[in-house]
């Protein structure tokens, strides 16, 4: 039976055995073991284990026919070296992948506003961009009402056009709007 | 760029010894990986293949495999190589890489058979002569295999890099990314249930079975130094 003095020294017999114990620890152990026959045959039992892992690692270890064998023709590099490249072209290639989603989603913003704008602005340059002389259309436009008053499209003096008065309380929403016409002598005919 | 260094000379160093002497350190060359030189990259493989290889042959059984397995190590180690820390080792980052793979590896196949401490097939290789018996050498490979085999994988590991792998302690503790004194402790019940199980199954041996004889004992003095 291991006495409990015994215990304490039963880690570092293990390690001891295996030259892993040094400085006082290693002192401790050999003392302890000049006296305790116990401890002693256990270590003895330690070492024997260690000559046997010894002899399996010195037999045919691996580590030596490994060394052997692995000439320059059994490198593992020229076959790594290409799977490498293989690593770099496709990090480049993400590299340039990644910026191709947001690219994509700032183009249709872009692409967003620019028609948005257009459709926004199209009525109204038509209304205010029209020429004199030019020709009037034929049909009623309304705009946006600006600070509530009334305002004429195709407003070119002197040219028959339609225009709707918005700032009258019959037009109210769901009212039908007053629509009047402007004759060429200047005088409004409501219809 | 210069970064050769013969193998034998790089093969018997230990992780942490470059590159003092004269070659580039290692650091040096992670720095010049991290620039894009592939021939940087090279240097460190050709340092560490040899033992890389060694270690992930006590792993799994055969060479062709071991040979994969430290390949698809290496490339982890390029891929990776950015979040690598410049201030510590680079050997027992890649080693701790390489081991787990290994592990896993195992791990997944389920083997029973721990893997092959002796490489290579027998029948490629002829008896020698000029030993003894080899028979018995080879029957002593095989029983230490089966009492690794019998030890939890936790002690196992350490007890191979230790004492198969002569990795240093504080080796093992970087790659296998614990403190020193679990190590040491480990390697401590590892040694333990080694012995206790080798005696075990010399012990079974059938009557008209010879146990074998442990390596050394022949000069028995050597246990009383």
């Amino acid at each position: 039976m291991w006495m409990n003095k015994c215990r304490k020294f039963r880690f570092n017999l293990a390690l001891l055995a295996g030259n892993d114990l040094e400085g006082v620890a290693r002192v401790e152990v050999e003392r302890h073991l000049a006296v305790c026959p116990e401890c002693r045959s256990h270590w003895l039992a330690l070492k024997a284990g260690q000559r046997v892992l010894e002899g399996a690692r010195t037999g045919e270890a691996t580590t030596a026919l490994a060394a052997v064998s692995l000439g320059a023709s059994s490198s593992v590099w020229p076959e790594l070296s290409r799977q490498i490249r293989v690593i770099d072209d496709r990090r480049s290639d993400s590299r340039w992948r990644g910026w191709l989603p947001a690219g994509a989603l700032a183009a249709a913003c872009l692409a967003i506003v620019v028609i948005t704008s257009d459709l926004m602005d199209e009525p109204q340059a038509t209304a205010r961009t029209a020429p004199p002389g030019s020709a009037v259309p034929s049909w009623p436009v309304v705009l946006p009402s600006t600070g509530g008053s009334p305002f004429v499209s195709g407003s070119a003096a002197g040219v028959p056009h339609e225009r709707i008065d918005t700032s009258d309380p019959e037009s109210r929403p769901g009212r039908r709007p007053i629509r009047q016409r402007v004759l060429e002598d200047g005088s409004l005919r409501s219809f | 760029m210069g970064y050769t260094r013969s193998m034998s000379e790089t093969e018997t160093q230990s992780l942490d010894s470059y590159p003092l002497g004269g070659g580039v350190s290692d650091a040096r060359l992670v720095e010049a990986v991290r620039r894009g030189d592939h021939e940087a990259f090279g240097e460190l493989v050709k340092r560490y293949e040899a033992r890389l290889m060694s270690v992930l042959l006590r792993f799994v059984r055969d060479r062709e495999l071991a040979r994969d397995l430290s390949q698809e190590t290496f490339l982890r180690v390029y891929e990776r190589i950015e979040q690598f820390d410049p201030s510590r080792r680079f050997g027992p980052w890649l080693f701790r890489i390489g081991v787990n793979l290994g592990l896993d590896y195992m791990r997944k196949r389920k083997r029973r058979l721990w893997p092959l401490l002796f490489s290579e097939s027998r029948s490629e290789k002829p008896p020698d002569p000029a030993s003894a018996d080899p028979r018995q050498h080879l029957d002593l490979e095989q029983e230490v295999r089966h009492v690794l085999e019998a030890i939890p994988e936790h002690y196992r590991t350490v007890l191979v890099l230790r004492d198969l792998e002569n990795f240093s302690t504080s080796e093992i503790a970087a790659i296998l990314n614990r403190k020193e004194a679990t190590i040491r402790w480990r390697l401590a019940e590892a040694r333990t249930k080694f012995q206790q199980i080798w005696l075990r199954r010399q012990a079974e041996k059938k009557p008209g079975e010879v146990a074998l004889p442990i390596p050394g004992t022949e000069e028995s003095d050597d246990v009383d130094e």
